[in-house]
């Protein structure tokens, strides 16, 4: 693991790159994507809104890094520059002119500044984010976008999210057919692929099943807009963001109806159940001995405390707690049964 | 030829960098030499001593040393824990008639790509991935070729 990088890109950087979008860097998160304010890592992102006296405000997490990033519209880093030393420089500077001279260097990319990035959503990594930063933020169909090779946190609640500044920069990104006729034929979907090495992926078949918007603005569509999600202690600017955009819906043709889903309130539980109970097996491989952290006194002890040693020293703290709270959930079964059948041999 | 250079100069080191592919800036690159990871005890990287000690009155950690000519210059957000420091071109064989085509995106840490980049999950289990090259280009560059740059240098003006 000494000099371990990924073998593969991603599906997504790959339909990136073959659309020809240029990587630029890998943002700051969370650590494995457990937090919602990206201070449980390294070094915390930094909202690049200040506070109304200035201070320091979270970027949201887990996305938090991809956010700050669209928000300021950071440009390639530039400062090893100053490191060179100045006789590297012009030594750089004549094997310049040779390169400028062979390969053309007019292909380089002249639009530097980040108007896009993408991130995952778990439980919300990025439309918290999205909405602490100001920008759009746009969480897919979990299945719609390929999620293979990506470090996986809850399988059955991870999702590929887009971040943009600009709602056409959003389609763009996710399909390009909304100004070109969108007939099944000749529709150029970048990243919204069936994805044959992701199982959770769906199928074309699925996907046609899917309504289209035939004519832009000709067809109305139905919303359904949970009574629920109306909170009492939301925020009156979030209210009002909402009132108006639920009348420009009405005013533009389309239905709006109040529905109800009565589970939300036990959304939130229900997702640290699951979520912790898949991120305590998901994690389980950075033991130090496949993946991960290994420690120098590793070969002191056994296998157990070479693990314990690699996963104390590697983890953070946060995400300890939550394989810590995982386990719990996956040995409850454990625990209740030799307990439960004690129980009924008593009663019984 | 002043002017001449001046009005190359980002892009001629742009392309040189980009030949040469090999540099990279990371955000925990305070120790800018390959990290022998049997030998790295928990103490000896800035995980515990540098960036959790010191918080900000907000509460966020602050940036070991290194970064602040990083954060001063392109990234005072801490939004990047690596980063190409120089724009790149897009694969040659990519649609130029896309809407994405030259366009720069980033990418959350945790998402694989084969490239320079390493994929940590911000977290220190999958750190070991410092730098997979010397991030200097310190290599002589031969005599034969210097002298050939030389000379179309030369031409070139």
């Amino acid at each position: 693991m000494v000099d371990y990088f990924s073998p593969f890109d991603a599906t997504v950087v790959t339909l990136l790159r073959d659309a020809g979008a240029i990587i630029t860097g890998k943002t700051n998160m969370d650590e494995f994507a457990m937090g919602s304010t990206s201070t449980n890592n390294l070094v915390s992102v930094v909202n690049p809104h200040r506070g109304k006296e200035g201070e320091e405000l979270s970027a949201g997490g887990s996305s938090g890094g991809s956010a700050a990033a669209v928000a300021a519209g950071l440009a390639w880093g530039y400062y090893l520059l100053f490191l060179i030393p100045s006789y590297i420089l012009s030594l750089l500077f004549l094997f310049c002119s040779l390169g400028c001279l062979f390969f053309g260097v007019n292909r380089c990319a002249s639009n530097g500044v980040h108007g896009r990035a993408i991130g995952t959503d778990t439980g919300g990594s990025v439309r918290l984010p999205a909405s602490y930063c100001g920008i759009i933020g746009f969480k897919p169909t979990y299945g719609l976008l390929s999620r293979y090779g990506i470090i996986s946190y809850a399988h059955s609640l991870d999702t590929v999210g887009l971040f943009t500044r600009t709602i056409p920069d959003t389609i763009s990104l996710f399909r390009t057919s909304l100004s070109v006729s969108p007939s099944p034929s000749n529709r150029i979907d970048i990243l919204n692929k069936h994805d044959k090495h992701d199982p959770t992926s769906l199928s074309p078949a699925l996907r046609n099943l899917f309504p289209r918007p035939r004519n832009q603005g000709s067809r109305s569509w139905t919303f359904g807009i949970p009574r629920e999600y109306n909170l009492p202690s939301l925020h009156p600017s979030m209210t009002r963001a909402w009132s108006t955009a639920i009348s420009k819906l009405r005013s533009s043709g389309n239905t709006v109806n109040t529905i109800s889903l009565p589970r939300t309130r036990e959304a939130l539980s229900a997702y640290y159940v699951l979520a912790t109970a898949e991120a305590a097996s998901n994690l389980a491989r950075y033991d130090g001995v496949r993946y991960g952290f290994t420690t120098a006194d590793d070969d002191v002890g056994g296998y157990r405390d070479s693990v314990l040693a690699a996963r104390n020293a590697g983890l953070g703290e946060e995400v300890r707690r939550r394989i810590l709270l995982g386990n719990y959930t996956l040995s409850a079964r454990l625990i209740s049964f030799p307990t439960h059948s004690l129980f009924a041999v008593r009663w019984w | 030829m002043c002017v001449h250079l001046s009005f190359h100069f980002g892009s001629q080191i742009a392309a040189v960098f980009q030949s040469f592919n090999l540099m990279i800036c990371t955000s925990r690159g305070a120790e800018f030499r390959p990290v022998d990871r049997r030998s790295a005890t928990p103490t000896s990287t800035h995980h515990e001593n540098n960036a959790y000690s010191m918080t900000r009155p907000s509460g966020l950690k602050r940036l070991p040393r290194f970064r602040s000519l990083h954060t001063a210059s392109t990234d005072p957000y801490n939004a990047f824990l690596s980063q190409y420091p120089i724009p790149r071109s897009p694969l040659s064989d990519s649609k130029p008639d896309s809407p994405l085509y030259g366009k720069s995106i980033a990418l959350k840490d945790n998402i694989c790509t084969n490239d320079a980049l390493p994929t940590t999950c911000a977290s220190r289990t999958l750190e070991s991935t410092s730098l997979p090259l010397n991030p200097l280009p310190l290599s002589p560059i031969p005599f034969p070729r210097l002298l050939c740059g030389v000379c179309l240098f030369v031409v070139h003006c």
